[in-house]
């Protein structure tokens, strides 16, 4: 579903250039449950997001189920985004003026999915966050993980293809960061969405089907484990 | 859509601070524009009906050359058929005929140069105020009774030229020194004058200005006595009586004018049956135009000497006053707008850069830039909307307030623009116009003023916001 090739990205401003994705090669199937690994700064963000189109490579190919990206302008690259894939990110997940329930509808309202279709299945998304009955609160009256939850919700209420989390787990204490996980995993399993997320907790990292170790910009290891049990270390 | 009003609205709500003093801003400049555009309404009324009702009328019609020259016998020719003419058009609400000349008048041992005004009573106050501005006693109402003229019989013509020889003669005998004064000559002449222009059986009634009155210290009632001269050029005088006093607010007429029934002063200047203006009234004030069209094309035919003008082609400067007027409303209306537009476009571009990182997010969630543009730009219409209703409330209470009891300025004085004496309290004039302009222009400026920060908003770039730090 997702293949980069030779993906570079280059920051430049007018006084310096920093080379932050070095000829990456990359790829995911339908239905993984994958970590990007690594140590602050070596690039995670920028990789998921150009994954998540939300940013282009400087040079590479990005073929996103079975379509090439590198040449799409960003209206539609905004509606790939809109249509096939969910963002959990680590902070400024959701729009403070709107309820759990309002947040987890938005896109589908967006794309104009019929009032009575999205009610119905962000209320059974926002239960199966186990936040059935915390519809009508707003973000701010909301904790951390919960917040975090309703960012879970709305990513995979829309049905996407793939769900991007960068860090979703970071400002979260360990049990909400184990329910979270649970979360993802068993929607994972359920749903068959594909989730690609980073981390540089090894208490996340253990949790993922498959590690992608990602150090200055560059994969130094690609793990497969299938192995669902914390107390075994990579 | 539903969406978009639902953010719009709450992120409104979440500055109430911010989002009340901008709307507060809108809401005066709104009110205040609607009050200053209803004062000008009245204003221009005002002047309008002040011009036409105090003294031109809505229409006037003239001898072709009158206007330019005022000369006295440039008259209106079979007056009464004119003016019966004119009554029977259905755009002609009523027709006034006039005369005009000037005078000097004296009582006692004072005197003043007066400019005489001769009008038909009852069809005048159907035209303007005039009857409206008597003070003291009462306006005019019946002609004198006056013995009519005759026309010379061939021995009275043929006396005539023969007093004329002797006239002569004796001026020469003057000259040369010997006494001629013959009473017999002065009788004769006295007679054929009195034949051709005899007196009138009483003292023809006159109204006087106000302060024409107090300089000459003559009263309701008094004798007065007039010297002037026939269209013919010969010197006369004449004594006459106050009927009333009138006041019309213009220093210039109150401080000359005397009028005279328009018959009386026909007699007196011997232009029978003749005019210098015919004031109309039409039905319709707002069709004027068409009133003077039709009046031109009928008159055109049997009296293709007379020339009809609409009040503001008579009085220019009114006009003139008037959209200087508007002009300068217009003005200030416009600098309270800019004034509205750049604290909408200030609270709009802080509002927007306090929430990049949430715009950024929707951008990430897939809204493309127009989406935000829309959603800025509807927080700014909903808030446009909501202090525009107060707007309108504000404008309409005060608006209407002014309407009904005015405002006074008699405090500044006794009020005459160009002529035109100003009733003391200014009365606005609200109308649909007067609502409906200021909150259409707001809207259009709350509209440019919403798209520089929308455009901002939508340049965010989606994954700008996402980062951690
Ligand atoms: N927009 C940017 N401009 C310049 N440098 C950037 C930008 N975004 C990220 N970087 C740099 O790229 C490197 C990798 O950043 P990031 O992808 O956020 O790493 P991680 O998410 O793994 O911590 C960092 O050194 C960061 O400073
Ligand atoms: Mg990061």
């Amino acid at each position: 579903m997702i293949k980069l090739n030779q993906i570079n990205k280059i920051f430049s401003d007018k006084h310096q250039s920093f080379h932050c994705l070095k000829d990456l090669n990359l790829e995911v199937k339908q239905g993984e449950f994958t970590v990007i690994a690594g140590p602050s700064g070596s690039g995670k963000s920028t990789l998921l997001n150009i994954i998540g189109l939300l940013d282009k490579p400087s040079s590479g190919s990005y073929e996103f189920d079975g379509q090439n990206v590198a040449k799409l302008n960003n209206n539609q690259l905004a509606d790939i985004r809109r249509e096939k894939i969910g963002f959990v990110f680590q902070a400024y997940n959701l729009m403070p003026v709107l309820t759990a329930l309002e947040n987890t509808e938005m896109i589908m309202e967006f794309c104009n999915v019929d009032k009575k279709v999205r009610r119905q299945r962000a209320m059974e998304t926002l239960e199966a966050v186990g936040l059935g009955e915390f519809k009508n609160r707003f973000p701010a009256q909301l904790s951390g993980g919960q917040q975090q939850r309703v960012a879970v919700a709305r990513a995979i209420a829309a049905q996407p293809l793939l769900v991007v989390a960068d860090e979703p787990t970071a400002n979260l204490d360990s049990h909400s960061t184990e329910s979270l996980l649970d979360l993802m995993q068993s929607l994972n399993q359920e749903l068959g969405v594909t989730f690609l997320f980073s981390s540089h907790d090894p208490r996340v990292i253990d949790r993922a089907h498959r590690v992608v170790h990602l150090q200055d910009g560059q994969i130094v290891k690609d793990v497969c484990t299938n192995n669902n049990d914390q107390q075994v270390a990579v | 859509m539903g969406l978009y009003i639902r953010l719009a609205w709450r992120n409104l709500l979440r500055n109430k601070k911010r989002s009340s003093v901008t709307a507060l801003g809108i809401t005066l400049g709104i009110g205040f524009c609607i009050t200053t555009l209803a004062i000008m309404d009245g204003l221009s009324h005002d002047l309008i009906t002040g011009t036409t009702q105090g003294q031109v009328g809505h229409i006037q019609v003239h001898e072709q050359d009158y206007l330019a020259k005022r000369q006295l016998q440039q008259t209106i020719e079979n007056n009464s058929q004119v003016v019966a003419e004119l009554r029977e058009l259905s755009s002609v609400k009523a027709a006034a005929a006039r005369l005009y000349s000037f005078g000097y008048l004296s009582k006692g041992n004072k005197s003043i140069g007066v400019s005489l005004l001769g009008v038909e009573p009852e069809h005048e106050r159907q035209v303007t105020s005039l009857a409206e501005q008597i003070i003291d006693g009462s306006f005019l109402s019946q002609p004198t009774p006056w013995p009519k003229g005759q026309a010379l019989s061939e021995e009275q013509l043929a006396l005539d030229e023969q007093l004329t020889e002797q006239a002569i003669a004796n001026a020469f005998a003057e000259l040369d020194g010997l006494d001629t004064t013959s009473s017999e000559l002065q009788s004769h002449t006295n007679e054929l004058i009195d034949t051709l222009a005899p007196l009138p059986f009483s003292l023809p009634n006159v109204i006087l200005g106000v302060k024409l009155a107090k300089n000459l210290q003559a009263n309701v009632g008094d004798e007065i006595t007039l010297l002037f001269e026939t269209a013919q050029g010969a010197q006369q005088s004449l004594d006459l009586q106050v009927a009333g006093i009138s006041r019309q607010g213009t220093d210039l007429i109150d401080r000359t004018r005397m009028i005279f029934h328009i018959q009386d002063l026909q007699k007196l200047l011997q232009l029978p049956n003749q005019s210098h203006e015919i004031a109309i009234s039409t039905i319709d004030l707002n069709k004027v135009d068409l009133a003077q069209q039709v009046i031109s094309d009928v008159l055109a035919a049997s009296y293709p000497k007379l020339s009809v003008q609409t009040w503001s082609q008579l009085r220019p400067d009114i006009l003139a006053l008037i959209q200087s007027n508007q002009a300068l409303m217009g003005t200030l209306v416009f600098i309270i707008f800019l004034i509205a537009g750049v604290g909408v476009m200030n609270a709009m571009l802080v509002s927007v850069m306090e929430r990049r990182k949430e715009l950024s997010l929707l951008k990430a969630l897939g809204l493309k830039g127009p989406n935000v543009v829309w959603l800025v730009t509807i927080e700014t219409l909903v808030l446009t909307f909501v202090a525009s209703i107060a707007g309108l409330v504000m404008g309409v209470v005060l608006g209407s307030y002014l309407q009904k009891y005015g405002w006074d300025i008699s405090q500044f004085g006794e009020f005459s623009l160009a002529g035109v004496g100003m009733t003391s309290a200014l009365k606005a004039k609200l109308t649909l116009n007067n609502l409906f302009i200021p909150v259409i222009v707001m809207f259009v400026i709350a509209l440019l003023a919403a798209l520089y920060p929308a455009f901002s908003a939508a340049r965010l770039l989606p994954a700008q916001g996402m980062r951690a730090s």
